[in-house]
C-alpha cells in the first residue's frame, strides 16, 4: 500500500509565512516555457537548476544546496513520486499530501470529509471539519495535471455538500482537462433539488459519470445502512432528476450482512425502476474506516452469497443493464459472472495473499485490499484450471 | 456500533396505517395469487397474505411485506417516491400510444401458388390478376403511410405470394424511399412476407440493396410441411429450405426469419418443429395458434382443435425449448417472449394481437390489393370472409382524417380497453394481455367477448399462469425468462 | 336429462350486489347462476351447463364462495385506491418528464 500523505518532511529555504504549495515534481530543468511558477524541479547532484525550488529523496543532496534555495527532501517511502506528479506541501510544518501522480490509473480527487451520511461500513469516515481550503488548492491543482490523463475521481465525504464550490471543480476538470473522463462519487442526494441537478448537467461534461450508492430496495433499510432518514428517497429522486437532465449515473451497491438478504429483490427494483442508469457496479466490502470497526456486525464471507450476487447480477445482464462485479476474488463468485468481474481496486490499494502466487488466474483477478487481506473469505483458493471454479 | 442507530430507527412503517396501491389478484393455482400493479410488476402470494394485505394487518418486518412496498404495492411512512416511480412506469407502458401507427401492410396481390387449407387470408388462384394491386392503388396508400406521424416506419409485403406482385414492390420500395429521403428520412423498414417458392437472383440482390427483411413460413419438418402447405409438386419444404439458404447467402443470416403456423397435424410433434428450426439456424419459434379466420374456418381447420389440445401442444414445446436454454442453447419461443416483455419489462410490446388498446390501426394498418383499409391483419382476414365490419375506409375516396378518425377504428378501439370491460378490469393478467376487439367480433359478435366462454382469454389466461408458475418455481427458468422479455 | 343445479347464500349485510354479481359472472362458462335477495340474503341458484359429478359440484360451489369473498377484497382495494389510480394516471398522461410530482 502506497504512502500517499507524511508529516515532518524536511523543507527548506520557504519564506516563513508561506501557508501552502502545490507543487508539480518536474525530472530536470526544462526549457523555460514549460517550466511554471508551481513547478519543483529534481536535483540529484547540486546542479544548477535556476529559481525553481528543488525536491530531492537525498539528504546530503538536499543539505548541500545553496543558502536561500527553496527545496523539499521527500521521505524514502515516497520514491513512487516522479515527474508530472503534484503534491500540496505546508512548509512550515513539513506536511506533505500526493494530489496526483501521473503514471496512476486511478487517481482521485478529495474534495471534502464532511458527508450528511454515516455509513456502517464507510471506508472514509466522515469529518464535520471546515475543510474549504481542499476546493482552493484542486482549483490550483488541476491546471498542472497532465492532459493525458485518461481518468480522474472526485470524491469525498459528500462531494456536493460544496455545492456551488463542487460545480466550480467540474468546470475547471472540463476547461483544464477536456480529455480527461472524471467520476463523482456522490450519495445524489443533493439532486434532489431540480435546479442543483439541472446546474449539474449544464455544465456539459463531455464525460462524466456519477456513481451513486443504493444499499436496498426499501428505505427502512437503505436509511439504516447510510445511518439517514429519508435518504432513499433522496437518492432516488436525485438519479430521476439526473437522468431526466441526460446525465451519467452509475448505481453502486456494497454487500454487507444488512442487505444480501434483499440484493436479488434489489436487482428486480433497479432493473424495473431504473432501467436507465448506465452502470451498476455490485462491490464488496473494503475493510478500512468504519467497515474495519464494526467488521464484527457487517461482515459476511462471499462465499456465503455468491448465488444471490449470481442471480442478482445475471439479472441486471439480461436486464439488457451494464454491470460489473467489483472488490471479489474470482475464486470466491460463480464463474458465470466471471465476465463482469472487474479487476477494481485502485493499484495503491491492492495486494495478494501467497495462496494467490499459485494461482492461474491471477492476472485475470483484482485480489484483495491490502487493508482486507487479513480477513477474506474461507474459502480463498488458488484456481488450478482456469475453466473449473468451486460453484 | 454505539455511534449507529439501530435499523428499528429507521423503520417508521408501524407508525401509521400503509396505504395500499392500485393493484388487482387472481388465483394462481390452489393455494396461491397473483397480484399485479399498474405498471404490470407482480407478486405471488397466498391467500393469507392477501387478505391481510387488503385489511391492512401486514407486518412490515416481514418479506412479504418489504416485497410488496418494493415492487409499488402499498407505499407507508417510511417512504413516498414509491408513488413517483410507479407514475413514471405506467407512464413509460403507454408511451406506446403515442407512437402512432408504425406498421404499413400492404397486400400487394391475393394470388398464390399454394392452397393451405389453413389460409387465413382466402388465397385466389394464379390466374387471376384481378386480385392484384395496382399501381395507382399502391400510390394512394403511400401517400397515406407519410401521413403517420410515427417516429419510426416499417412497410411489410404480404399475399397471396407477395412475390407474385414483385413489380409492384420494387415500385412501392423505391417510391417509398424518395418520399421519405424528401420528408426528412425517419428510419424506414422493408419486410417481404413469401413462401420463397419463387425467388431468385434478381429480387434478391433488389432485397440486397435495400436491405429488406426476408419473413418466411416453416412449419416444421419436411413430412409436417408439406402435408400442411400443398402446391403443385408437393416440394414447398425443399424450396423453402433452398429459399432460406439462399436468401441468407446474399442477405445476412438474421434477414431471414419464419413463421409456422399449428395445425392438428402438429399437434403431436412439437419437437420435431423446434428440432427442424434449430436445424436451420433458427434462434427463435413462434408457436402460433390458428386464427378464426379466412380458410381456417371454410376447411375446419380452424375448429380441428380446441384451446386445451393448442395449449398442451404449446407448454410441451416450451418445455422442451427451456430445457434447451438450460443446456446453454440460446433459444427463444417468442410468444412467451412477448408476454415476458410485458410482465418484466416496464415496457410495452408493439404485438397487435395482445395490445390494450387493441392496437388496430396504432400498432399496424393493412392496405388490401383492392384498396381498403383495415385496422389489423386479422381484419382484413375477416374482411375476406365478406364481414367488412373493420374497414376503416378506402383509398381512393377517403382521406387521411376519414381513415384514422373513423368511428370504425374508434369504437372497438374505446370499448376494447381491457381496463373497463367486464372480468378485464378485475383481472390481475390484464396488464399482460390485450382485448382483441377483431378475434371477439369474429367467434363472438361484439368487440369486447364474453370472457368466461372466449377462447383468446382462456388461452391467455393459461400461458400467463404457466409462465409466471414457472418462474416462481424456478430461479433459473426466471433468468433465462428475462433474457428472453429483453426481446419481446 | 336434466343437469345439476345448487344453491349458495350470503349474508347481504356484509356482501353488496355487485360483489355478487361479479363472482357470478366467473363461473358464466359453467353455469348460470341467478341471484335473487331474500330477507337479509342473496340467494344464489347454479344451474349446471353441463352433467357434473357431486364432488365436482361442490368443489365449483366452494370457489364460488372464495370468489365472492376475493370480489369483495378486490371492492375494498378498488374503493381505497381510486384517487391513487386517477392521480398516478393523470401525472402518467402528463408531460412533466421526468420530474418529481409534488
Amino acid at each position: 500500500m502506497l504512502s500517499l500523505s507524511s508529516r515532518g518532511v524536511p523543507t527548506r529555504g520557504f519564506p516563513a509565512q508561506t501557508q501552502r504549495l502545490i507543487l508539480r515534481l518536474r525530472d530536470n530543468v526544462p526549457p523555460s516555457t514549460a517550466c511554471t511558477a508551481a513547478d519543483c524541479i529534481y536535483v540529484s547532484d547540486g546542479e544548477d537548476i535556476g529559481i525553481a525550488p528543488a525536491w530531492t529523496f537525498k539528504r546530503d543532496v538536499f543539505d548541500a544546496l545553496p543558502v536561500g534555495k527553496c527545496a523539499v527532501l521527500l521521505p524514502e517511502a515516497m520514491s513512487y513520486l516522479s515527474d508530472g506528479d503534484i503534491i500540496a506541501l505546508e512548509p512550515s510544518k513539513g506536511a506533505l499530501r500526493v494530489l496526483y501522480r501521473r503514471n496512476s490509473p486511478s487517481n482521485s480527487l478529495l474534495v471534502t470529509e464532511r458527508c450528511n451520511h454515516y455509513c456502517l461500513m464507510c471506508s472514509q469516515p466522515p469529518k464535520d471539519i471546515d475543510d474549504g481550503y481542499i476546493f482552493d488548492e484542486l482549483e490550483l491543482a488541476i491546471p498542472l495535471i497532465s492532459k493525458e490523463t485518461a481518468e480522474i475521481g472526485v470524491t469525498g465525504g459528500e462531494p456536493t455538500i460544496g455545492g456551488d464550490r463542487f460545480l466550480g471543480l467540474l468546470r475547471t476538470l472540463k476547461k483544464h482537462l477536456p480529455q480527461t473522463a472524471v467520476h463523482v462519487l456522490s450519495n445524489g442526494r443533493r439532486f434532489v433539488d431540480p435546479h442543483f441537478a439541472a446546474a449539474y448537467t449544464d455544465i456539459a461534461h463531455p464525460d462524466l459519470v456519477v456513481g451513486i450508492p443504493i444499499y436496498a430496495d426499501v428505505a427502512s433499510l437503505h436509511d439504516y445502512i447510510v445511518q439517514a432518514d429519508g435518504a432513499f428517497d433522496e437518492t432516488v429522486r436525485g438519479i430521476l432528476n439526473l437522468k431526466a437532465g441526460g446525465a451519467r449515473v452509475e448505481v453502486r451497491i456494497v454487500i454487507i450482512k444488512q442487505n444480501v438478504e434483499r440484493l436479488v429483490q434489489l436487482a428486480y427494483f433497479l432493473a424495473r425502476n431504473l432501467t436507465f442508469v448506465d452502470h451498476i457496479a455490485l462491490m464488496g466490502l473494503e475493510v478500512t474506516g468504519f467497515a474495519r470497526a464494526n467488521l464484527d456486525s457487517i461482515w459476511i464471507d462471499p462465499i456465503d452469497y455468491w448465488r444471490e450476487l449470481t442471480e442478482a447480477a445475471l439479472w441486471l445482464e439480461a436486464s439488457g443493464m451494464r454491470v460489473s462485479i467489483y472488490n471479489h476474488q474470482l475464486c470466491t463468485i460463480d464463474q458465470r459472472v466471471w465476465h463482469v468481474a472487474r479487476k477494481s481496486i485502485s493499484d495503491w490499494k491492492n495486494a495478494y495473499i501467497p495462496e494467490c502466487s499459485r494461482c492461474a488466474v491471477r492476472d485475470r483477478c483484482g485480489g484483495f485490499f491490502a487493508t482486507g487481506t487479513t480477513r477474506h473469505s474461507r474459502r480463498i483458493s488458488a484456481v488450478h484450471d482456469a475453466g473449473t471454479s468451486h460453484a | 456500533m454505539s455511534k449507529f442507530r439501530p435499523l428499528a430507527a429507521f423503520d417508521q412503517s408501524g407508525a401509521a396505517p400503509y396505504t395500499l396501491l392500485p393493484f388487482r389478484f387472481t388465483r394462481l393455482d390452489r393455494d396461491r395469487y397473483v397480484a399485479s400493479n399498474m405498471a404490470g410488476e407482480y407478486a405471488v402470494l397466498d391467500r393469507t397474505t392477501v387478505e391481510a394485505l387488503v385489511k391492512h394487518q401486514l407486518a412490515s418486518d416481514t418479506n412479504a411485506y418489504r416485497d410488496l412496498a418494493s415492487r409499488h404495492f402499498l407505499i407507508d411512512a417510511d417512504s413516498s417516491v414509491g408513488r413517483d416511480l410507479l407514475a413514471l412506469k405506467v407512464r413509460t407502458r403507454l408511451s406506446r400510444l403515442s407512437e402512432f401507427t408504425g406498421l404499413h401492410i400492404f397486400v400487394v396481390t391475393l394470388r398464390c401458388e399454394h392452397s393451405c387449407p389453413y389460409c387465413q387470408v382466402s388465397r385466389q388462384s394464379m390466374d387471376t390478376e384481378a386480385f392484384d394491386m395496382t399501381l395507382n392503388t399502391a400510390n394512394r396508400a403511400l401517400d397515406l403511410v407519410f401521413r403517420s406521424p410515427a417516429p419510426h416506419l416499417k412497410i411489410e409485403f404480404q399475399g397471396g405470394e407477395s412475390l407474385l406482385n414483385f413489380p409492384l414492390i420494387r415500385h412501392i420500395i423505391v417510391r417509398a424511399k424518395k418520399i421519405n429521403a424528401a420528408q426528412g428520412d425517419r428510419p424506414l423498414q422493408f419486410v417481404i412476407a413469401t413462401n420463397l417458392a419463387l425467388i431468385d437472383d434478381e429480387m434478391l440482390a433488389f432485397a440486397k440493396e435495400h436491405d429488406i427483411l426476408i419473413s418466411t413460413s416453416l412449419d416444421g419438418p419436411a413430412d409436417l410441411h408439406n402435408c400442411n402447405r400443398p402446391r403443385p409438386g408437393r416440394d414447398s419444404y425443399e424450396r423453402t429450405i433452398a429459399g432460406i439458404e439462399k436468401a441468407r447467402r446474399v442477405l445476412g443470416h438474421d434477414r431471414v426469419g419464419a413463421l409456422m403456423t399449428t395445425t392438428k397435424e402438429s399437434l403431436r410433434q412439437p419437437r420435431a418443429i423446434i428440432d427442424e428450426y434449430i436445424r436451420q439456424g433458427f434462434d427463435s419459434i413462434f408457436l402460433r395458434p390458428l386464427s378464426p379466420y379466412g380458410f381456417a374456418v371454410k376447411t375446419k381447420s380452424y375448429a380441428a382443435y380446441d384451446v386445451s389440445s393448442w395449449l398442451a401442444f404449446y407448454f410441451k414445446g416450451l418445455s422442451y425449448i427451456i430445457e434447451l436454454n438450460r443446456q446453454g442453447q440460446r433459444f427463444v419461443e417468442s410468444y412467451a417472449a412477448i408476454i415476458l416483455s410485458k410482465i418484466l419489462t416496464p415496457f410495452s410490446s408493439g404485438y397487435v394481437d395482445l395490445g390494450s388498446p387493441a392496437g388496430i390501426g396504432i400498432g399496424a394498418v393493412v392496405y388490401n390489393y383492392n384498396g381498403a383499409v383495415y385496422a389489423s391483419d386479422e381484419a382484413r382476414m375477416l374482411a375476406e370472409m365478406h364481414d367488412e365490419t373493420f374497414k376503416l375506409g378506402d383509398v381512393h375516396t377517403a382521406s387521411y382524417e376519414d381513415i384514422f378518425l373513423s368511428d370504425r377504428l374508434l369504437d372497438p378501439l374505446e370499448e376494447s380497453v381491457a381496463l373497463s370491460v367486464p372480468m378485464c378490469s378485475d383481472c390481475a393478467f390484464e396488464p399482460y394481455c390485450g382485448a382483441d376487439p377483431v378475434f371477439h367480433h369474429a367467434t363472438q359478435g361484439d368487440y369486447v367477448g364474453r370472457k368466461p366462454t372466449s377462447a383468446f382469454c382462456q388461452r391467455n389466461m393459461a400461458i400467463f399462469r404457466h409462465l409466471i408458475r414457472l418462474m416462481e418455481d424456478d430461479p433459473e427458468v426466471r433468468l433465462i425468462f428475462r433474457s428472453w422479455a429483453s426481446r419481446g | 336429462m336434466d343437469t345439476p343445479s345448487a344453491v349458495v347464500t350470503f349474508d347481504a349485510s356484509l356482501f353488496s350486489e355487485e360483489t355478487i354479481k361479479k363472482a357470478a359472472y366467473t363461473f358464466a362458462a359453467a353455469a348460470s347462476v341467478d341471484i335473487r335477495r331474500s330477507g337479509v340474503e342473496w340467494v344464489c341458484a347454479f344451474r349446471f351447463l353441463r352433467p357434473m359429478k357431486p364432488e365436482d359440484i361442490h368443489e365449483t360451489v366452494e370457489s364460488f364462495r372464495i370468489e365472492v369473498l376475493d370480489q369483495d377484497l378486490r371492492e375494498r382495494v378498488a374503493a381505497e385506491t381510486r384517487e391513487t389510480r386517477n392521480s398516478i394516471l393523470a401525472v402518467a398522461f402528463s408531460r412533466t418528464g421526468l420530474q418529481r410530482s409534488e
